[in-house]
C-alpha cells in the first residue's frame, strides 16, 4: 500500500484539516444535506472521499473550502492547521486560505480552464494570487514553464501560449494540476479528477497527483465515486451515502465483515481483475440523494443485513475523531 | 489574418446582395419610370427617348450593372421633389441620427453589461429578481410612449430637458464640417455648443435606447448565470482570484459574445427606429427623411435610406465580429 505506512504513524496532532460533527445545510431552504460528519485528516496523508452521485462528497468539500455559494456549514467545528474557522464567515474566512493553503482541482478539465487565456497567463495568476510573484516577470513565467514540466506537458515553451481548447482532456488536467501545485498549497482536494477522462489517462493523472503530492509532502483529499481506484492509490478512504458519513478505513481494509456493508456492496460493483462476470454485483434500489437526516440508516432499504433497528435507532457519528470507523448499526447492536 | 478577410469578403457578399435587393425594389415598384419621368403630356416617342436615356431599353443586367456602379460611385439618383441629388439630402440627414444612435448604445452598453454581469453574479437575489422583472417590463415598452412620456414629464413639466430640436435657437447659425455636431463642435472647441447638442440628444436617445437596453440586459445576464455555473470560475475562486477579478477578467470576456452579437445588431435596429422618436422630439435624421420620402412615393430616396441603413447594419455587423475575433479568436471561428 503506497505510503500507508507514514499515515499510520502520523500523530492526531499533526493533523491538516479536522471536522467536529459538521452538517452542511443549503442556505436558501435550510435543508441539512450532509449529517455530522467527523474525520481527521493528518498531515502528508493521501485522503479518499467515496460514495455515488448525490451521497453529498461534493458539497462536503466544496462548502468547506468556500467554493459552494448555496450551501452553509450548519453546525459542527472545523479545525484547519489547528485553527479554528468557525461557521460563522465561514466562507469569508476560508477564502482566504483558498490559492495558498488550499489547492482544488474540479471535476472537468474541459471547463475548468479559463477558455480565453493562454495558459502561461493562467499559470501566472496562481503565482501573483497565491504567492505575490508579480505576472509580469522572468521569475514567473520560469516557474510555469518548469510547472509544465512536471506535469508532462512536451515543449511547455510552445504550451504557454496556447488556449486550453488545443489540449486534450489528460493534458488540460495536467494543466489544472500545475496550476494548483504552482501555489504550492498543504492541501489539496481534487473533486473526480478523472472522471471525464479515459481509463488509460485517469491512472496516469491519479499517479501525477500521488507522486507530486508524496515529493512535496503535500496532503490529498480525492473524491471519487469508484473505490477501486482509491483503494489503490490512497492510505484511508472514508464513505459517504445519502449525506451520512457511513465508514473511514485503512485502504487495505475493504472486505466483508471488516467494512461497512455499503463499502462492501460499492466494491463488489466495480470490475476487477480477479472478478468473473458473475462477480459484479449492482447494488439492489435506488439510491438516495443527500439529507436523509439521521434517524436510521440511510441505506437500510437496500442493504442485505438489514434489522429492525436500522429503521429507528440514530446512526452512530464519530465523534472521537478515530482514525477507523464503522457507522453500521447491525454490527454495533452486535458488539453491544 | 484569414479571419478578417473571410468577414471583410462576407460583409462585401452581403452588401451586393443589398445592392440587388434594393435594385428589384425599385423595379417592382408599379407603373413605368419613363412616363412618370415624361409627364402626362408627352407623346410615345418622347417617353421613348426618355426610357433610352434612363437605360430602361437595356438588358435586366445591364441596367443592373449601371445601377451597381453609381450605387457605389455614391450616386443614388436625384429626389423627384427636393430635386437634390439624394447622396446630398442622405449626408445631411445621417449624421444627426447616427450621432444619436451613438448615445443610445452608449446607455445601453453602460446599463446592460454591470447590471446584467452584477445580476449573474448573485443570481436568485432580491437584486437580480427586481432587474428581471424591470427588464421584462422594459422590453414591452413601445419607443414612441416612451418618447412621448418622456418629453412630457422629463421636459415639458420638469423642464429639466428641452422638449425639442437638435439645437437651441441661439445655436441656429452653428455649422460644421462633418455634419457630426458633436464632433465639430469639441473640434471648434464650442463646449456650449456641445453641452447644448447632448441636452437635446438625452432624452431622445434614452427613450430610443430603453427597450433594446431591456433585450440588452436580459440577453447579458443569461450568458454570464451560464458562465458562472463553469468549472472555470470555480478554479479562480479556488486560485484565491477575488469577485471583482473573477467577474472582469474571467467571466465577462466569456460572457460577452453573445451580448456583443445581439449589440452589433441593435446598432442597425436602432438606426431604423430612429424615426419614431424624431418625429417626436423634433429632431432631423434619416428616419424622418424616410418618412417623408415614403408618403410622396419618392422611390429613389427610400431605395437610397434602405442602401445606408443596410450599410450601416453591415458595417456594424462587421466591426462586432472583429472585436469578438480580437477578444476571442478560436471562439469566433467556431461561431
Amino acid at each position: 500500500m503506497p505510503g500507508a505506512a507514514s499515515a499510520t504513524n502520523a500523530s492526531r496532532d499533526d493533523a491538516v484539516l479536522k471536522l467536529e460533527n459538521v452538517s452542511i445545510a443549503l442556505s436558501a431552504t435550510r435543508t441539512t444535506m450532509v449529517h455530522s460528519v467527523s474525520l481527521s485528516i493528518d498531515r502528508g496523508e493521501i485522503f479518499g472521499l467515496a460514495g455515488e452521485s448525490g451521497s453529498g462528497k461534493t458539497l462536503l468539500m466544496r462548502t468547506l473550502f468556500g467554493l459552494h455559494d448555496d450551501a452553509i456549514i450548519e453546525s459542527g467545528r472545523m479545525t484547519f492547521k489547528g485553527a479554528e474557522i468557525s461557521s460563522s464567515g465561514h466562507r469569508k474566512r476560508v477564502r482566504k486560505l483558498l490559492g495558498h493553503e488550499i489547492g482544488f482541482v474540479p471535476q472537468d478539465p474541459f471547463s475548468s480552464l479559463n477558455p480565453t487565456m493562454r495558459i502561461g497567463k493562467q499559470i501566472r495568476e496562481a503565482l501573483y494570487l497565491g504567492k505575490g510573484i508579480s505576472p509580469k516577470s522572468g521569475e514567473a513565467g520560469k516557474i510555469a514553464l518548469d510547472l509544465l514540466d512536471e506535469v508532462g506537458i512536451s515543449e511547455p515553451e510552445l504550451a504557454v501560449d496556447q488556449f486550453p481548447d488545443q489540449f486534450s482532456g489528460g493534458m488540460r488536467q495536467r494543466i489544472v494540476i500545475a496550476i494548483a501545485l504552482s501555489q504550492e498549497p498543504s492541501i489539496l482536494v481534487a473533486d473526480e479528477p478523472t472522471t471525464a477522462l479515459d481509463a488509460f489517462t485517469q491512472r496516469r493523472i491519479i499517479n501525477l497527483i500521488i507522486e507530486r503530492s508524496r515529493t512535496r509532502n503535500l496532503t490529498v483529499i480525492l473524491i471519487s465515486h469508484n473505490l477501486e481506484l482509491l483503494r489503490q492509490n490512497v492510505d484511508r478512504i472514508a464513505v459517504m451515502y445519502g449525506g451520512q458519513l457511513f465508514n473511514i478505513l485503512d485502504s487495505g481494509e475493504i472486505s466483508e465483515g471488516a467494512a461497512h456493508p455499503y463499502t462492501v456492496a460499492l466494491f463488489n460493483c466495480i470490475p476487477r481483475k480477479d472478478m468473473t462476470l458473475g462477480d459484479i454485483r449492482s447494488i439492489p434500489g435506488e439510491p438516495l440523494s443527500a439529507g436523509y437526516g439521521l434517524t436510521g440508516c440511510a441505506f437500510s432499504k437496500r442493504c442485505g443485513l438489514r434489522q429492525d433497528v436500522c429503521d429507528s435507532s440514530l446512526i452512530p457519528v464519530n465523534s472521537a475523531l478515530a482514525r477507523s470507523f464503522d457507522a453500521c448499526l447491525v454490527k454495533a447492536g452486535r458488539q453491544a | 489574418m484569414r479571419y478578417v478577410l473571410e468577414r471583410i469578403a462576407f460583409s462585401l457578399f452581403a452588401l451586393f446582395i443589398l445592392i440587388f435587393i434594393t435594385f428589384l425594389l425599385s423595379h417592382v415598384v408599379p407603373g413605368d419610370p419613363a412616363i412618370a419621368a415624361a409627364g402626362p403630356n408627352a407623346g410615345a416617342e418622347k417617353i421613348q427617348l426618355i426610357r433610352e436615356r434612363m437605360g430602361l431599353d437595356q438588358p435586366f443586367h445591364v441596367q443592373f450593372l449601371t445601377y451597381g456602379s453609381k450605387v457605389l460611385a455614391g450616386d443614388f439618383g436625384t429626389s423627384w421633389f427636393t430635386h437634390q441629388p439624394i447622396a446630398d439630402d442622405i449626408m445631411r440627414e445621417l449624421p444627426p441620427s447616427l450621432e444619436l444612435v451613438v448615445l443610445a448604445m452608449l446607455i445601453n452598453l453602460v446599463i446592460s453589461f454591470p447590471v446584467g454581469l452584477i445580476a449573474a453574479r448573485y443570481h436568485g437575489s432580491s437584486f437580480d429578481n427586481g432587474v428581471r422583472v424591470v427588464a421584462i417590463a422594459g422590453a414591452g415598452l413601445p419607443i414612441f410612449w416612451t418618447a412621448i412620456l418622456l418629453q412630457q414629464k422629463v421636459a415639458a413639466d420638469w423642464q429639466l430637458f428641452p422638449v425639442a430640436g437638435r439645437l437651441s435657437f441661439a445655436y441656429r447659425d452653428f455649422e460644421g464640417a462633418t455634419g457630426f455636431y458633436l464632433f465639430d463642435s469639441l473640434a471648434q472647441a464650442r463646449l456650449d455648443v456641445f453641452l447644448d447638442l447632448i441636452m437635446h440628444m438625452f432624452l431622445p436617445a434614452l427613450a430610443l435606447s430603453l427597450l433594446f437596453t431591456a433585450v440588452g440586459v436580459r440577453i447579458t445576464r443569461t450568458s454570464m448565470i451560464s458562465e458562472f455555473r463553469k468549472d472555470y470560475v470555480v478554479m479562480a475562486r479556488a486560485k484565491g482570484a477575488s469577485e471583482a477579478r473573477i467577474m472582469f477578467r474571467h467571466v465577462f470576456r466569456n460572457g460577452a459574445t453573445p451580448s456583443l452579437t445581439v449589440f452589433g445588431m441593435q446598432f442597425g435596429w436602432m438606426l431604423g427606429a430612429t424615426v419614431l422618436v424624431e418625429e417626436i422630439f423634433g429632431r432631423p435624421g434619416i428616419g424622418r427623411y424616410a418618412v417623408k420620402a415614403v408618403t410622396q412615393s419618392d422611390i429613389h430616396a427610400v431605395v437610397g435610406v434602405v442602401l445606408v441603413v443596410g450599410l450601416v447594419f453591415v458595417i456594424s455587423n462587421m466591426a462586432i465580429d472583429l472585436i469578438l475575433f480580437a477578444i476571442n479568436p478560436r471562439k469566433a471561428r467556431e461561431d
